[in-house]
């Protein structure tokens, strides 16, 4: 019995070629647009260094010393300023320009000296890459102030080390999580964007699962198929394994579209040296999420147009607030909290885990165990609803 | 449900050609059934026997609770009060007995016939070459053969019900109802499977047939019951239904609504709007005098029929109303 409604399904799936085309081009629509069109917005969030140049018109030692300063900031990344520097900050490119006036040293003797460097900005830099330069800027000028006084005082060698006399070991960082929380370690475009329409695609069987169950109640196969005997575990599974089959499929799309795809446009590519067990393992746990949901939406649903309805609507609303379309680590911490109420963000989170902190299977237990519970209670539902209601 | 199902699977070992001392094979004992929310009964107190190899009729108007009651023979509804015995086991869901070839076309139009039956024929539990055999013979007798590869789809109305039917008989059940087995059929089809549903009924299957088409059911059937909103309004062979007492019945058909003090003086009833009807009519002498009558109040005769009973009139006499209004 439950070997005649798999093939059965797998053969309904396979001839719904509207609904296979909306599973696989959708996503990968998605991924391409959104990965190309945010490229340098992610970029300058996650971990590519923020490009600048720099115009020392002075021969100080102390100009030199700054720059080399700057030079070691992991998060910059510094090059001699064009002559048109000011035209092409304009366009955007470079984010900024630091200018180190001519008597630049001056400023560490005589105290009523006027500004000897100049921080400029183009038109697009943010805000929080501002602070940013900013402060790496300030901290390299302590530096330089540190190295002049030491010297002034005589205090200063070749064995000195200045990082040491800043004493910025006394700062000791720590970022506390719960198994599941959302962290704001920033992933480039194509590691966000894969994964989060990877997602949304998935879920997005809800209306192909919904619609062949409400065609089956009107046509009465559904009542046909109980007269007979099939059980509600039989039936349930028999329909929603060919798409958990589906999933993987995308997942496998998905990843090739990424490392390969996107890249041949002009995008980063999606780096594959990840635990694949662990993808395959956070795949198939969102999976039954994904099913367990569109079972419930099928079993509640009357009608084709509600099932096109309440699937589309309830996806696109778990993909807004589960950081399928802004990205959780742009969300002030009170969305970040109620975006842990959709599904979705618990299996983007499981994958970054993966894609981006190099995690492997033992990494999500803790996502792909509520995701997995999560679409065992939506099924269990779903049939106890099934098994009361009158057909 | 899937005990419920278990527990029928393991009672109702029946096949086709068990026999039994009981020449009643559907015992309906005073059933009452109410849908959920529903103000009045669906079933109201019907009590209804069929004899085992009976063509058995069910007739009824739109909303008079025949679909009700063949999915409670099926056991797709659980009646609030009163039983169903089958061969003397209790009516439930999955019983192997009984199998109902429903109104609507209940099988897959992606798929093609072979495909379908396939399907079917697993979910009933038939594997092998039992399975293979079970689909060619189906398939066969509701000669699908030559368009059995193509999608269910792309078949004309006649094809689905045939289709449908197919399905209904993969494994020969000990009862078969059809519902509205003909409904939206060609001629050539229509009477392709009349053909064969009188075949299955001689070879012992017990068939419940519902329908609008009252000729059709006076032509085929041995028997059958009218229910009305609800309630069993009479049962019987066809020629207990159609001559009682050997009496005919008179029906004259006007050009206009007849007037109250018109129907008063002629002591009949009136059926529809414009037809005259005496259930019983012996004094054909005076039938010269009937229509002066009627032809005096300013009506125009359009018809008379006198003759044997016919379902129509039977339906039309019980419930003063057409069986399809």
């Amino acid at each position: 019995m439950f070997l005649a409604s798999l093939i059965k399904e797998l053969q309904l799936v396979g001839r719904d070629l509207h609904a296979l085309l909306v599973l696989f081009a959708m996503p990968v629509v998605f991924v391409l647009i959104m990965s190309l069109a945010l490229q340098e917005d992610y970029s300058n969030r996650g971990g590519v260094k923020l490009a600048g140049w720099y115009l020392n018109e002075s021969s100080d030692d102390e100009a030199h010393q700054l720059q080399d300063n700057l030079m070691s900031v992991p998060q910059l990344q510094l090059s001699v300023a064009a002559d048109d520097w000011r035209a092409q900050l304009m366009d955007g490119k470079p984010l900024f320009v630091l200018r180190i006036h001519e008597r630049f040293a001056q400023a560490f003797t005589d105290t009523t000296s006027t500004v000897q460097l100049t921080l400029y900005f183009a038109p697009n830099a943010g805000s929080r890459e501002r602070l940013l330069i900013q402060a790496a800027v300030k901290r390299a000028l302590a530096r330089v102030n540190l190295q002049v006084f030491l010297a002034d005082m005589g205090m200063l060698d070749d064995d000195t080390n200045i990082s040491d006399l800043m004493r910025e070991d006394v700062l000791a960082v720590e970022h506390l999580n719960r198994p599941g929380d959302i962290t704001n370690e920033a992933p480039t475009a194509v590691q966000q964007n894969v994964p989060a329409w990877l997602i949304f695609a998935m879920y997005f069987i809800v209306i192909p699962i919904a619609t062949t169950f409400v065609q089956e109640r009107q046509q009465k196969t559904l009542s046909r198929l109980k007269m007979m005997g099939i059980s509600a575990w039989s039936l349930y599974g028999a329909k929603l394994l060919p798409y958990m089959l589906l999933n993987l499929l995308q997942l496998a799309l998905m990843l090739m579209v990424g490392a390969y795809l996107v890249p041949l446009l002009g995008g980063q590519a999606l780096n594959l040296d990840v635990s694949l067990s662990g993808l395959l393992v956070m795949t198939l746990a969102i999976s039954v999420s994904a099913l367990g949901f569109a079972a419930l939406v099928a079993t509640l649903v009357r009608t084709p147009e509600q099932a096109t309805i309440v699937g589309g609507t309830s996806n696109i609303i778990l993909g807004a607030i589960g950081g399928i379309m802004v990205p959780t680590f742009i969300m002030p911490p009170v969305m970040q909290t109620v975006a842990r109420v959709s599904p979705m963000s618990w299996g983007l989170e499981g994958y970054l885990d993966i894609l981006l902190r190099g995690g492997d299977w033992r990494s999500i237990y803790w996502e792909a165990g509520v995701l997995i519970a999560f679409g065992l209670a939506m099924l269990s539902i779903a049939i106890v609803v099934f098994t009361k209601k009158r057909e | 449900m899937k005990s419920l199902t278990g527990m029928c699977a393991a009672l109702a070992r029946i096949d086709v050609t068990s026999s039994s001392a009981n020449p009643i094979l559907i015992d309906i004992q005073q059933l009452n059934y109410q849908y959920p929310r529903a103000e009045q009964l669906a079933i109201d107190s019907v009590s209804l026997q069929i004899e085992r190899g009976a063509l058995f009729g069910l007739l009824g108007p739109n909303g008079a609770g025949k679909t009700t009651l063949v999915s409670l023979i099926a056991g797709l509804c659980l009646p609030q009060a009163g039983r169903i015995l089958i061969d003397g086991q209790t009516a439930c869901l999955g019983q192997r007995a009984v199998a109902v070839v429903p109104q609507e076309y209940a099988f897959y139009g992606q798929l093609s016939a072979v495909e379908n039956l396939a399907y079917f024929a697993g979910v009933l539990g038939l594997t092998g070459a039992e399975k293979a055999q079970a689909i060619a013979s189906a398939s066969h007798a509701a000669g699908l053969n030559e368009v059995a590869q193509r999608r269910a789809e792309t078949y004309s109305g006649g094809l689905k019900r045939r289709l449908n039917f197919a399905i209904g008989i993969l494994r020969r059940p000990q009862v078969l109802i059809l519902d509205e087995a003909t409904a939206n059929v060609d001629p050539q089809s229509r009477a392709f499977l009349l053909d064969t549903i009188r075949d299955l009924n001689r070879e012992g299957v017990t068939i419940i047939y519902t329908s609008h088409l009252l000729d059709e059911v006076q032509q085929l059937c041995q028997s059958a019951a009218i229910i009305d909103v609800g309630r069993l309004l009479r049962q019987g062979t066809m020629q207990e239904l159609l001559h009682p007492q050997e009496k005919t019945s008179l029906n004259i058909d006007l050009d206009q609504p007849p007037s109250s003090a018109l129907l008063a003086q002629l002591q009949c009833k009136l059926q529809g709007r414009q037809r005259l009807h005496w259930p019983q009519w012996q004094a054909l002498d005076e039938l010269a005098d009937l229509l002066a009558t009627i032809t005096s109040s300013g009506c125009k005769v359009q018809s008379i029929h006198y003759g044997s009973q016919s379902l129509e009139n039977l339906f039309l006499s019980l419930t003063s109303r057409a069986l399809r209004d």
